[in-house]
């Protein structure tokens, strides 16, 4: 199962924007480029305008299918804003969804005050479904997700050099859960962001009430990142799914195999 | 194997997999295709054992936008070719069409009718006109056919303009189906009534065969062109007011399909609507031409949406 962030109302304005200045901006550049054949001769005027016209047609109708269609789901001003249609289902958006959904943006714009669309309709019909479907959207059987391009870290902080703790100086009973695991690792790798009399002051206050969950009487007052690192070794370790595939269960592991 | 080990062992396939989709991506080219698939289960795999384990949220966001990325291009849509264009237009939206055309006669009866009506009410009594259009623009229209059409300098432009305007107002109407049909409606009765204000006020300043001569061609495809358009919109509409035994929304999905195509299908003829309009329909041709010529576009475009693509198989897709 693929998760997607749905994209906001924000980015999706602001692409709106960004593509209503590439319409206006090509429909500028081709009328400088036929002003410039109209030099030639008058005879062209008829014929460009008519050219004209047809491509202010293709702007408003073609612009947004197409777009979608052939740039897996991107416009320019959606690929800007690094946000992607996608069907519901998740996956890449036919030329029917784009043409469909951009048909709709008829519907969606209303009511228009003169000319001028509101996307009143659009905006209101986003507030009320859990993936932010304009009508347009709904009819189409699609969605605006967010494009992240996350990076990771490759390894973990640098603890080889911890020992994991020995059986008799914690608590078995008690197991960090991933969660908690999960922030240790976070602020390990932050904390370089951090000067170290602050990271220390973190460190205690992440260190000192796992100690005592987990019943350790050494020194975390001295060195609470020593103990955050050891928490990782010892924890970061095969998880239960793994026990039940390798049968190996490390002696301080506890339970009664 | 613990978490180290695991980003140890896989980051290799992961970098390799995320340089495939960037040049799939970037520079369209689709490499290496089997190694590519290879990949995509390896990292999809990857994904669901960081998800049962819980190994860190950052790595699972990472993973997923590669899978994500990696199912865009592994599905995405095949290329079309042109000769499924014409494919399209001379089997499968007159096949369509028929399979829905109900909803194309109710929209002909909301268009058709309002127009008749108040070509005749207008005929009979003109000052009826000045109720629907402000004097002006009758006058205007008085003049424009006050003689016979000939010539017509600026033809290429007037196509454009009949495309923009004209295929405009067949997309409205149907995309405004989704109002419950209601939208669609308005957009036909409002045509409907105000083209046949203009022709009954011009039958009865006398312009008849000016008129009649100008607009029996392109009228074939363009009124009909409109009613179809309406008739989808309709089909928006009316799954939406009557799903039947799907969801609402999940019967919009499956008719907007259909819908859609029917749509692009008027616009199409609309586009020829804009051709014949502008280049046959002012030319200098006698009036009986015209009227042959004319007669004979309501045939064709009778024959094209009613006998279109009939032999055809259904061929699946």
């Amino acid at each position: 199962m693929l998760t997607f962030r749905i994209a906001g109302v924000g980015s999706r304005l602001a692409a709106y924007l960004i593509d209503l200045c590439v319409r206006i901006g090509i429909y500028l550049g081709v009328i400088y480029i036929l002003n410039f054949f109209l030099s030639l001769g008058p005879f062209l005027e008829d014929l460009g305008s008519g050219i004209i016209l047809l491509l202010l047609f293709l702007l408003e109708w073609g612009y947004g299918g197409a777009f979608e269609a052939w740039w897996g789901g991107q416009t320019p001003g959606k690929k800007a804003m690094r946000i992607r249609v996608v069907r519901t289902d998740g996956c890449p958006v036919t030329l029917a969804d784009a043409m469909l959904r951009n048909f709709l943006r008829a519907a969606d714009a209303q009511p228009a005050i003169l000319v001028f669309p509101t996307y009143a309709l659009g905006l209101v019909t986003t507030f009320f479904n859990r993936r932010s479907q304009r009508v347009g959207d709904l009819v189409a059987g699609t969605m605006v997700v967010q494009e992240k391009r996350p990076r990771i870290r490759k390894t973990l902080p640098k603890f080889l050099e911890y020992l994991p703790f020995e059986k008799d100086e914690v608590r078995q009973s008690y197991r960090p859960g991933p969660r908690t695991l999960e922030v240790i690792e976070g602020f390990c790798w932050r904390r370089e962001e951090l000067s170290p009399a602050r990271a220390e002051e973190i460190a205690k206050i992440l260190a000192v009430p796992l100690a005592e969950r987990l019943g350790y009487e050494g020194a975390v007052e001295q060195d609470p990142l020593g103990f955050l690192m050891r928490t990782l070794v010892t924890y970061y370790g095969p998880g239960e799914e793994d026990q039940s595939v390798s049968k190996v269960r490390p002696t301080w592991a506890g339970g009664d195999s | 194997m613990n978490k180290q080990q695991f980003l140890a062992s896989r980051s290799k396939d992961w970098e390799q997999f995320r340089e495939l989709l960037r040049r799939r991506e970037s520079e369209l080219k689709i490499a290496k295709p089997s190694e590519f698939s290879r990949l995509l289960r390896a990292v999809s795999h990857d994904l669901a054992v960081i998800r049962s384990r819980d190994w860190g949220r950052d790595l699972e966001t990472y993973l997923n936008d590669l899978v994500t990325r990696g199912h865009n291009e592994f599905y995405s849509a095949p290329a079309r070719r042109w000769g499924m264009l014409l494919s399209f237009l001379l089997y499968d939206f007159p096949r369509n069409f028929r399979r829905h055309q109900s909803y194309f006669w109710i929209a002909s009866l909301a268009f058709f009718g309002p127009f008749i009506l108040s070509a005749i009410l207008v005929a009979l009594q003109p000052e009826l006109a000045s109720r629907v259009l402000p004097g002006a623009a009758l006058e205007q229209f008085d003049e424009m056919y006050s003689e016979s059409h000939s010539g017509g300098e600026l033809r290429a432009s007037m196509a454009g303009f009949y495309v923009y305007n004209n295929v405009g107002i067949a997309f409205r109407c149907f995309a405004l189906g989704i109002l419950f049909g209601l939208g669609t409606l308005t957009v036909l009765l409002f045509n409907g009534i105000y083209l046949g204000t203009v022709t009954g006020y011009l039958v009865a300043q006398g312009h008849s065969e000016n008129f009649f001569s100008f607009v029996v061609s392109h009228g074939s495809f363009e009124l009909v062109a409109i009613a179809v358009a309406g008739g989808a919109g309709l089909m928006l509409g009316h799954s939406l007011v009557h799903p039947g035994p799907y969801k609402r929304w999940d019967a919009l999905k499956l008719q907007s399909r259909e819908a859609i195509h029917i749509a692009l299908g008027a616009g199409a003829m609309l586009g020829v609507a804009a051709l014949i309009e502008a280049f046959w329909s002012p030319s200098a041709a006698p009036p009986l031409a015209k009227y042959i010529v004319g007669g004979i576009l309501w045939i064709v475009v009778f024959a094209y949406l009613g006998l279109a693509g009939r032999g055809r198989s259904v061929v699946p897709r």
